[in-house]
């Protein structure tokens, strides 16, 4: 069986960075030890890549729906745990985040139905069945309460239905509520967009039925938006204002932007070298180890530190995306974007984060950022690769 | 197997991938290139936090050198739990420490262990230079001391209510400690040290700004010794008369110099807060009283200096009672018809009263400001109370009734003793004064005071004949109690009412018991003051309370050695510790060089132990007076020995980048150079000690950007 060495390279190189950044995050703090577990689910994470290899991606296909089962009653169960957060699932000494492995998870799923309907890809089932299968795992995750994970469903059901084919005219018309109620912000933007609108759905001649659905719910979305808006609490305002720029509030969600920002800004080209960060080890940056390990990195190796690291994740997707291509069915190909499609918002969204142009999502850099779960999981989509690669010609 | 549509969907992928990565690249630019500096500087503006490093106090000594106040230095011993478990065996360190200190075993892990991921714990507060050494003997890596100053009063309760005390802030409160407060305190230094985002200080990770500058050291003119003669003796007099309180002051007549100034009950400076306010009060100096029979001094000064009288002259006392202006003066005993002199030597206010008619009362005020009442002597001590003193225009018909026997005016103790001292000094006021010099920690004299004369009060002749008539006094007039078989004293008594507190009138059998005089007759070498608050066993007269106590005192004083015997016939110089003593400077942290240099200035020698570029330690203590010729001993330490050790950064201001490079390197600190030119800003400070692993950034203008007047200030041109 072929093995595709450079991408468990690549892969290898992503998490010995990780571990190696996290040591220095957490060096002479609480968590000094955190850098150990990381060493042992990254030994763990290239077992299951290992087993993942072997195992033909047709048994995935087809037990696809019973992992949906599964994944959906171990989000479940982590509501037995109490508190006011539930992520986890208490193994004996471990404890998992079912929400990392339901990303692999969707991505069988989603990629099962599609190839399903491949012949109706463009019908209004395909695409509407396809959010439905998200809704419930969506609404668990969202319910944890781990809104990143639940936007990468979101944004996974994007990518797999490009990927499979369909119109990106009704991707975009899928967009349609969200950057209607965007652009309600200010009528000018909105008139645009509603113009925009009208002229991308004449020219591609959208049938007379949608195209009147879909400016009735744009036309409805953009005037009740400023109408709720103005019915909310100021302290609902408030929340959705920091969500969205966290500079907002320079002492609570900004604080954090704030404290990475300077952390990577006073990394400057070369860094301050391992261990030495200032920001770091004096506990302005937050979530240092797991959220904002990027900024560590920053701080720590400065601009050619995360140019470089950039530039593996820049490989990664490359080879993924190669994978993709060459894969011996579509299936496969589909998968294969689905996969890379998640690390590549993961990667955008958390780096931009802490560069301060990205709403707090608490979504981890993959490969980096510590956590078991997490770690394991992406190795498990390299195994998933691995074996797409192996079945190629 | 994908179509071709499928592959144009992957470029789509592959080109927003791209733009996404060149995004956050630019981002990266902008953050970590552009606003790098700016960023740094934010980080470091959060990260540090100014501390001050409080400065030695400087000591007090009496005129002999006996050291009167000090700061002691005491240590915090301080771990750094993270070095300690790096390089040291905890089980091991905590035993040292045991036997050190006489501690369980185990105690200091139990210290240690809360902190043990954390870069400070508290080992022991407060401990003494000699157990800090021990524990710097045992040398263990991650253990540090933190010096801090407690002032301490060896002489406890003595002098307290000159010296004054130092409040819990370190700021001295009154007496000296108060009125020399800026000499003493000397200047704090000021250091960086790390905060983290819990607020949680680093200090052991500092940069210091500035040293401290010790303070000055202050030497009295007072003799300790007599002044606990003094003290004791006023006492014995508050207990044998049950008295409220007494107060006194010796002076060098010639001088204007305090030999020795008391006022009890007094206080504890080390305890002070356990002692009622009344107490810490100087009484000599704030505390002005109507004089009595005592204030007859201005009134036969002025009478014999205008020629109103000769003291010769017949005064007819009458009966000891005399009707003038609606007034009724008396006498204690009559004596009829006498003699101008038997009216002082007997303190006949009749008498005196009568004498003082012949005064116009602006000639009569005059004298009295010549002998300096109603102002104040602007000795060196806080609080200065002027007295009392209404000018003519304001008296009352009755005043020349009264005024000439020391009522309707009042004068503190130090003016009535600067008075007579005048007297002792052939008519010459001098200014009085506490402090004879001040020194810095250099060894240098900061501050220093001669005699001041204030003005001549009355001719010689005068002085002569109220010399005569004040050892009248004491031979046969009202204060026989002062005669003493060892010195020939001469004053006058003193005996008046207590004035109602903020009421009309005198107070019925309260009475304050004076005497002020100077000895040796011939040739005075001292002179004073003793007033006794209200003595209420039976007693109350100047003589008998007052006056026994000056006599007391001096006769100690001779018998201890402080004031010479009378056959003595030298003229006699109150002692000094000029002669062979020179104050330790203080060495710590100067390079061996300047340190024999300062040494050698002070006629001192130096002998080292151990090796390095600066002094770790001295011994003894700087500010200790110690013989001429005797050795300092210097410890030695490498200041860039290794991370936990300090190096100073030195001044490279305007320097070009290659000079300012070789001036880091050669002093062993990493220069990180910003900018081309020459450098115009140094983080840290020049001056500044830091660690070995520090980086100076140097921030650097082309020359022709930079102001010229920085460059003259530096002496470049």
């Amino acid at each position: 069986m072929k093995f595709d060495f450079p991408l468990f390279l690549i892969a290898l190189l992503l998490s010995i960075i990780g571990i190696v950044v996290i040591y220095s995050a957490t060096y002479n703090t609480e968590l000094s030890g955190l850098y150990l577990r990381q060493i042992a689910f990254l030994l763990v994470g290239i077992g299951v890549m290992f087993f993942l290899w072997r195992i033909p991606l047709r048994i995935h296909d087809g037990f696809a729906y019973v992992y949906y089962i599964a994944i959906i009653v171990l989000l479940s169960l982590t509501f037995l745990e109490g508190g006011r957060v539930h992520r986890w699932i208490r193994l004996g000494p471990v404890t998992v985040q079912p929400s990392e492995f339901s990303k692999l998870v969707m991505v069988f799923v989603l990629a099962r139905w599609l190839r399903d309907r491949i012949r109706e890809i463009n019908s209004i089932i395909t695409i509407v069945g396809a959010f439905a299968l998200v809704i419930i795992p969506f609404v668990l995750v969202v319910k944890e309460p781990d809104l990143g994970t639940g936007i990468v469903f979101v944004v996974l059901v994007f990518v797999m239905l490009y990927a499979a084919g369909v119109r990106p005219l009704y991707l975009f018309l899928l967009l349609t509520p969200l950057l209607s109620m965007v652009s309600a912000v200010h009528w000018i933007a909105w008139a645009v967009y509603m113009a925009l609108l009208l002229f991308i759905m004449i020219r591609w001649r959208v049938s007379p039925g949608l195209f009147a659905v879909v400016l009735v719910v744009a036309i409805f979305i953009g005037a009740s938006t400023p109408y709720v808006w103005s019915r909310l609490h100021p302290y609902q305002r408030e929340r959705i204002m920091v969500f969205l720029n966290p500079h907002h509030d320079p002492f609570g969600a900004g604080y954090q932007l704030i404290q990475s920002k300077i952390a990577i800004g006073s990394g400057g080209i070369l860094g301050k070298g391992i261990l030495k960060g200032t920001q770091t080890k004096l506990a302005f940056l937050p979530a240092k180890h797991s959220d904002f390990v990027f900024s560590v990195l920053g701080e720590q190796f400065g601009f050619v530190g995360a140019v470089v690291l950039l530039f593996l994740f820049y490989l990664l997707i490359k080879r993924i995306l190669d994978i993709s291509s060459s894969a011996r069915t579509q299936y496969g190909s589909i998968v294969a974007m689905g996969i890379a499609g998640i690390i590549e918002f993961q990667v955008i969204i958390n780096v931009a984060m802490t560069l301060g142009f990205a709403p707090i999502t608490g979504i981890p850099l993959p490969f980096i950022s510590a956590g078991g779960s997490s770690l394991i999981t992406f190795w498990a989509m390299i195994g998933v690769l691995q074996n797409i690669h192996a079945q190629s010609e | 197997m994908l179509s071709s549509k499928n592959i144009n969907r992957l470029v789509l992928i592959v080109i927003l991938w791209i733009f996404a990565i060149v995004v956050v690249q630019a981002r990266l630019v902008e953050l970590q290139i552009f606003q790098a500096k700016q960023l740094r500087q934010r980080a470091l503006r959060q990260q540090l936090k100014r501390e001050t490093i409080p400065a030695r106090r400087g000591s007090i000594y009496d005129r002999r050198g006996r050291l009167l106040a000090t700061d002691n230095v005491f240590y915090d011993i301080v771990a750094d739990p993270t070095q300690l478990c790096r390089f040291e065996n905890l089980d091991e360190v905590d035993s040292i420490l045991c036997s050190i200190f006489g501690r369980k075993p185990g105690y200091y892990l139990s210290r240690i262990m809360p902190y043990i991921n954390r870069r400070f714990a508290y080992i022991e507060k407060k401990v003494t230079p000699p157990f800090a050494n021990k524990v710097k003997q045992a040398h263990i890596k991650g253990i540090y001391f933190m010096p801090f100053y407690s002032r301490s009063y060896p002489y406890g309760t003595a002098a307290s209510t000159i010296i004054g005390y130092v409040d819990a802030e370190g700021k001295g409160q009154a007496g000296i400690e108060l009125y020399y407060d800026s000499l003493l305190a000397g200047k704090a230094g000021e250091r960086q040290i790390f905060t983290d985002a819990y607020g949680r200080d680093y200090p052991l990770i500092s940069y210091s700004i500035s040293e401290p500058v010790p303070g000055d050291d202050i030497y009295l003119t007072i003799d300790i010794e007599l002044q606990r003669i003094l003290e004791a003796e006023l006492k014995k007099a508050l207990e044998i008369h049950k008295a409220k309180s007494a107060a006194g002051v010796l002076l060098d007549p010639r001088t204007g110099e305090v030999l020795a100034m008391a006022s009890v009950p007094n206080f504890d400076p080390n305890n002070y807060s356990q002692y009622p306010l009344e107490n810490i009060s100087n009484k000599n100096i704030i505390a002005p009283y109507e004089p009595g029979s005592i204030f007859k001094l201005v009134t036969f000064a002025g009478a014999l200096a205008e020629s109103l009288i000769s003291l010769d002259d017949t005064i007819d006392t009458d009966h000891g009672v005399l009707h003038i202006r609606g007034r009724v003066v008396t006498d204690v005993h009559s004596l009829g018809k006498v003699p101008a002199r038997e009216v002082l030597v007997h303190s006949s206010n009749v008498g005196t009263v009568i004498i003082a008619q012949r005064f116009e009362p602006t000639t009569f005020y005059k004298y009295i400001k010549l002998f300096g009442f109603g102002s104040p002597t602007n000795i060196d001590l806080p609080s200065e109370s002027p007295g009392l003193l209404r000018p003519p225009a304001k008296w009352w018909g009755t005043t020349m009734a009264t005024l000439p026997i020391g009522y309707e005016i009042s004068a503190t103790p130090i003016q009535i003793a600067c008075a007579y001292a005048s007297i002792a000094n052939r008519g010459i006021l001098m200014r009085p004064y506490v402090v004879e010099k001040a020194v810095d920690f250099m060894g240098r004299v900061v501050y220093s005071r001669s005699p001041l004369k204030v003005r001549r009060t009355v001719p010689r002749w005068v002085v002569d004949s109220l010399t005569e008539l004040f050892r009248q006094v004491v031979l046969r007039g009202t204060a026989t109690e002062a005669k003493s078989e060892v010195i020939d004293i001469a004053g006058k008594t003193g005996t008046s009412h207590k004035a109602r507190v903020g009421a009309k009138g005198y107070i019925p059998g309260a009475y304050y018991a004076s005497f002020a005089g100077f000895a040796p007759v011939d040739k005075p070498f001292v002179a004073g003051l003793i007033v006794v608050n209200e003595p209420s066993a039976g007693y109350h007269y100047g003589g008998q309370v007052a006056a026994p106590v000056l006599k007391n005192v001096l006769e100690k004083a001779i018998s201890a050695g402080i004031f010479p015997s009378p056959k003595s016939q030298k003229l006699f110089v109150h002692q000094r510790d000029d002669s062979g003593t020179v104050v330790v400077p203080y060495l710590i942290n100067t390079t061996p060089e300047q340190a024999r240099v300062l040494l050698k200035m002070r006629g001192l020698e130096a002998k080292f132990y151990g090796v390095g570029n600066v002094v770790a330690d001295q011994s003894p203590q700087p500010g200790k007076p110690i013989e001429k010729n005797s050795v300092i001993v210097l410890h030695l330490r490498q200041l860039n020995a290794d991370g936990a050790d300090s190096l100073v950064v030195p001044d490279v201001l305007g320097m070009t980048v290659r000079e300012s490079v070789a001036a880091m390197a050669k002093s062993g600190i990493m220069p990180k150079i910003e900018g081309r030119g020459v450098v115009v800003e140094q983080i840290p400070a020049p001056g500044s000690v830091v660690g070995s692993d520090a980086v100076c950034v140097l921030i650097c203008k082309p020359k022709g950007e930079v102001d010229g007047n920085f460059f003259a200030e530096k002496g470049y041109r």
